[in-house]
């Protein structure tokens, strides 16, 4: 640009040198020397006359003076004044002077002698002037100049030069001011355009370079502002966007925190700075991520970090949720759940992890899986955390179920608390137990389930010094008693199922006798089955009424003679007797009481119609039913209804009350048998002798009847003790107006002997056993006959 | 960077529009027996032609006025004439001693034959250079008050035709014109053998219009004039064509001329120059004088007017 610059202006300056040099030499020189000639001519002219006058004077000396003063200019080679008879009157050379011209100057002989006044040799200028007689035209001398005009022509051709020069520079100048003047407006618009950019990056993204159409910038002040305008657009996005990341960054619970590739941090929100314990950011910027992270897990962080380019190794640590540990800047740990993401800046890796501090979570999963597993009051697992643990379990186990059986009485007795208490210090004990790999769970209030690897034995051995230790609650010493299930766990799966027969086998009574062990195996399962089976059966043998009845005659002692009979509920299940000892247990155990007395008495008082209906001699029928369900207001409503129905007289049915021992509120029951004695059906108490209530209690009840069990006889039959017990029964009896009849007189002797005691009836086999209905239809018939 | 150049430039330029600087020596000098050797210079040696110009006043009064005007840049004039161009406040130096008068210099009168006669006659003297000097010295050592003389102030080229006619009684002059009146009948009253040693031709540079070519030029054509003036001085007769040339003088009256007048060689301007209680008491004579006379008013600063500098390069060149 420079070297194209300096080019142009050598051209330009080349061109105005040649211009002023032709110029010159055409017009100017020629110009220059006509004016040096006239004026020389002019002067010469006038010095002519000066002389002139001097002359006419005669005063010679005034023209020499006048000569040398003019022969002191530079440019005069020779200067003289010459007589018209050619001799040199004064000279500049003084030695000249009075010579004749001929041999001073020969060769301007010629030059004064013509006409010629002007004479141009290299540069010298030869001017002649005659000097006139004054006031005539002849000349009396001749005024001879030669001068040297080289250096007017030299200072002119200077002159021409240097005023080309001057001109190129002026126009050097002025182009050179334009240049200037144009940079300072260039300078003048970048400066605007720069100080739009500078406050624009300052922030002022509103500013706009001023478009001028003229300018030379016209087209990037446009594309400035065009660019200011999208910037400022995004600005605005960027500002929005920042601002919804710090409202995020601000509301955003999880910690954030971004780190090089290195591992160093660059930045974390308030959130993780709360979280990590520390007092400010830049406590963590710049410091080792390793600061937040276990000591045990460093290295392995290490390696993720060193080895970023194996994918096994990060693979399974970007953009996935895990739980890990962090350390707080105390050093205290708390488990995060953790999001690690990676992303690139300048080709830079960049990690953000996003945190949660899970802690109360854990907490709360703690507390849950406490509620959910372990029992509140005892600390120990409950039946889901049971289930849980044993799945560690190495099978088979050894299983069993205890249930306490002085809890009730204590909680009543003592209240809850010390119950509760009892319960916490049964489980010390329980713990106390040498059993291998041991595991305690409370499933019911006072139910234990503990599950062992050690053996059978050993189980025995250990819960037997359990059973009845002595523990002190308060001032209070229990013994430990308890009840209890066992079996062998083989299956995991077997478990509820061992607990369900567990729960079923503690329910029976027979197995809730203080330490007594139920052994849950193949026999108790197929027992249980069996039960359900036959329940079942029951069930449908009462719907289809194919329980029937034998009827065991009582007699009278005295004439021997049939005087009532016992209805007794027969059942042949698949052809099969089942005794009634069986399926009147299993009934009274499934709940099927209440149906089954209904059907006895609607069944009895059925068939006692049809028997007075075919003109038969009825006996009175007695109907067994339990005193458990017998006070009920239905049972004794269906008796009152059946006998209703069937229109039959009511002392034809007796009801014999079984269970006696079961009465509790005798009053109640009393109420009832009056009702029941008043509408003419009579009540007895069955089986007396095998409960335990004392003879006076039972007879202050409103009974006719009172039916004394075998036992009794046998024990009057063996010792004087036995019999006087048995006469004092009959004797008190009889005082009441009770009648009695002793049961199961099998032999001889026992007659004899009750007749003697004067026992009003006698029943069994002795006389006869239960006859099937057309039997004791027939013995009514002979009765009639 | 192009600013500056710009400005370098034009100065050259504006500075190159003026006068063209004369390069030769310009040497003013009036006709005296003394200064023709210096002629006799550039006739021997051409090549002056190109470094010297010689300027031919026709009386002392013009050379001074051409110092004045810067006409000339070396002049030949007398040393009180120096002295005074001194006083006057102009920028020059003595640098060579020419020759000294030893009765080239004369009170003539043609018809009266005694100073004393002269008493209320009038005198022609060239009171504008030496005449001065030389009429208060004459009046001086005569015993004369100057009021006792009409003086006409003439310069010496008018003198020859002043006394002829009689305009004037006496003039105040010297060679040549001297010799010339003389030989018209003219007798000499008084001349510079009564005051040896004071009337001093001297070569005065004038240090306005001087620079170190001139110098060295100048340099160049004294020691040619030495050698001149030693040969001249050996045997003039050679020389007496080529001193005559302007002088016009019978052989008779050249050869008293120059024994009138006492040419120095370099051997004697470096005695004379290296006399400084001399030069110091004559200037101060002349000086003296000149204020006395009212030809100058104030003292001249006269401490810087003797250079050797020239005599110096001179020796060194030789």
């Amino acid at each position: 640009m420079k070297g194209k610059f300096i080019l142009t202006s050598l051209s330009i300056f080349s061109l105005v040198i040649t211009c002023s040099i032709l110029l010159y030499f055409a017009v100017i020189k020629e110009e220059l020397i006509d004016s040096i000639v006239n004026e020389e001519l002019v002067s010469l002219s006038f010095s002519a006359e000066v002389l002139a006058y001097n002359f006419s004077h005669e005063d010679t000396e005034q023209v020499k003076n006048w000569l040398t003063l003019k022969s002191e200019l530079d440019d005069v080679n020779r200067i003289m004044v010459i007589s018209t008879g050619r001799t040199v009157i004064a000279s500049n050379y003084i030695a000249d002077e009075g010579k004749p011209l001929l041999e001073v100057e020969p060769e301007i002989f010629n030059f004064i002698s013509s006409n010629q006044h002007v004479e141009l040799v290299n540069s010298s200028l030869r001017l002649m002037q005659p000097i006139y007689h004054l006031g005539t035209n002849s000349p009396s001398h001749y005024l001879y100049l030669k001068r040297n005009i080289s250096s007017n022509l030299e200072q002119l051709e200077s002159q021409v030069f240097y005023l080309s020069l001057l001109l190129f520079f002026l126009f050097l100048f002025f182009f050179f001011l334009y240049l200037k003047l144009k940079r300072l407006q260039i300078k003048s618009e970048i400066y605007a355009l720069q100080k739009a950019l500078s406050e624009f990056n300052g922030g002022s993204y509103q500013v706009r370079a001023t478009e001028h159409l003229k300018s030379d910038f016209y087209s990037l002040q446009c594309s400035l502002n065009d660019s200011f305008a999208l910037n400022e657009h995004l600005q605005n996005y960027l500002k929005e966007q920042a601002q919804f990341a710090d409202l995020v960054n601000g509301l955003v619970t999880d910690a954030i925190i971004e780190t090089d590739q290195l591992g160093i941090i660059t930045h974390v929100n308030t959130t993780a700075v709360t979280m990590f314990g520390y007092e400010n950011e830049n406590e963590l910027i710049g410091s080792s991520v390793a600061l937040l992270i276990p000591t045990r897990y460093q290295k392995q962080h290490h390696h993720s970090m060193t080895n970023r380019s194996d994918k096994l190794v990060t693979g399974h640590v970007l953009n996935e949720v895990r739980n890990v540990e962090a350390t707080k800047k105390n050093g205290e740990e708390f488990p995060v759940e953790i999001v690690i993401s990676q992303y690139e800046v300048s080709k830079q890796s960049r990690f953000v992890a996003f945190l949660r501090d899970i802690s109360s979570i854990k907490e709360y999963e703690r507390s849950i899986e406490q509620l959910a597993y372990f029992d509140s009051l005892t600390a120990v697992l409950n039946l889901n955390g049971l289930r849980k643990h044993i799945h560690h379990q190495a099978l088979p186990l050894q299983f069993s179920v205890l249930e306490l059986s002085d809890l009730q009485d204590l909680n009543d007795v003592y209240g809850n608390k010390l119950g509760d208490k009892y319960l916490c210090k049964f489980v010390a004990e329980l713990k106390l137990l040498h059993l291998e790999n041991l595991l305690i769970a409370r499933i019911r209030s006072g139910r234990f389930l503990v599950i062992h690897s050690s053996s059978l034995k050993e189980e025995s051995k250990q819960f037997h010094k359990l059973h009845k230790r002595e523990i002190l609650l308060n001032d209070l010493v229990v013994k430990i008693r308890f009840v209890r299930c066992t079996a062998k766990l083989e299956h995991i799966e077997k478990l509820d199922e061992l607990l369900e027969l567990s729960g079923l086998a503690l329910r029976e009574p027979e197995n809730r006798v203080v330490g007594s062990v139920v052994k849950i195996d193949m026999e108790f399962v197929e027992g249980l089955k069996y039960q359900a089976w036959l329940k079942q059966a029951l069930e449908k043998a009462i719907e289809k009424e194919e329980l029937y009845f034998a009827y065991q005659p009582k007699f009278d002692t005295q004439t021997l003679k049939p005087c009532a009979a016992e209805a007794l509920m027969r059942w042949q299940c698949d052809g099969k007797a089942i005794s009634p000892g069986v399926f009147i247990s299993l009934a009274e155990k499934k709940g099927l009481m209440p149906q089954l007395d209904r059907y006895v008495i609607k069944t009895v008082c059925k068939q006692i119609r049809r028997w007075l209906d075919m003109g038969l001699h009825v006996l009175p029928i007695s109907i067994n039913l339990s005193a458990r369900h017998l006070f009920e207001q239905d049972t004794i409503t269906a008796i009152f209804e059946h006998v209703g129905e069937f229109d039959i007289p009511p002392h034809m049915l007796e009801v014999e009350v079984t269970e006696y021992g079961l009465i509790k509120d005798y009053k109640k029951t009393a109420i009832n048998m009056m009702r029941l004695e008043k509408a003419g059906i009579s009540v007895a108490i069955d089986d007396y002798g095998t409960g335990h209530a004392n003879l006076e209690t039972v007879l202050s009840l409103p009974i006719k009847h009172l039916k004394i069990d075998q036992s009794f006889i046998r024990l009057g039959m063996k010792s004087v003790k036995g019999q006087a017990i048995l006469e004092n029964i009959i004797s008190l009896a009889k005082s009441l107006k009770v009648v009695t009849t002793a049961e199961g007189v099998e032999t001889k002797e026992q007659l004899e002997y009750l007749k003697s005691a004067q026992c009003d009836a006698i029943q069994g086999f002795l006389l006869s056993k239960p006859m099937l209905k057309s039997d004791f239809e027939l013995l009514m018939k002979e009765l009639n006959n | 960077m192009w600013n500056k150049c710009f400005i370098t430039v034009l100065i050259i330029v504006l500075s190159a529009c003026t006068d063209k600087q004369v390069d030769k020596v310009r040497i003013g000098t009036n006709i005296w027996p003394g200064y023709e050797p210096l002629f006799v210079v550039q006739q021997k040696h051409p090549k002056f032609n190109d470094t010297i110009r010689f300027v031919e006043y026709r009386n002392a009064s013009q050379v001074l006025n051409g110092i004045i005007n810067n006409s000339i840049d070396v002049a030949a004039v007398t040393l009180d004439e120096a002295v005074k161009i001194k006083a006057l406040g102009y920028n020059i130096e003595v640098i060579w001693l020419v020759d000294e008068s030893f009765g080239a210099d004369a009170l003539i009168s043609k018809h009266y034959d005694s100073i004393e006669a002269l008493e209320g006659k009038k005198i022609a003297v060239e009171t504008s250079a030496l005449g001065a000097y030389f009429f208060s010295r004459l009046v001086s050592i005569n015993n004369f008050n100057k009021l006792d003389f009409k003086v006409v102030n003439l310069e010496v080229n008018r003198h020859f035709d002043a006394l002829n006619s009689g305009a004037v009684d006496a003039v105040l002059t010297f060679e040549p014109v001297k010799s010339k009146l003389v030989e018209k009948g003219a007798q000499v009253l008084f001349d510079s053998k009564h005051i040896p040693g004071e009337i001093i031709d001297v070569l005065v540079v004038n240090n306005n219009q001087f620079n170190e070519l001139k110098e060295k030029e100048l340099v160049s054509f004294l020691s040619a004039f030495h050698k001149t003036v030693t040969a001249i001085n050996q045997d003039i007769s050679p020389y007496f064509s080529s001193l005559n040339r302007r002088l016009n003088l019978t052989e008779s009256q050249f050869k008293q001329t120059y024994q009138e007048v006492r040419l120095f060689d370099l051997e004697a301007n470096q005695v004379w120059f290296k006399d400084m209680p001399f030069q110091n008491a004559l200037i101060e004579r002349y000086a003296n004088v000149l204020q006395q006379e009212g030809i100058t008013e104030e003292v001249c600063q006269c401490k810087h007017l003797i250079n050797s500098k020239y005599v110096e390069l001179v020796a060194n060149e030789r």
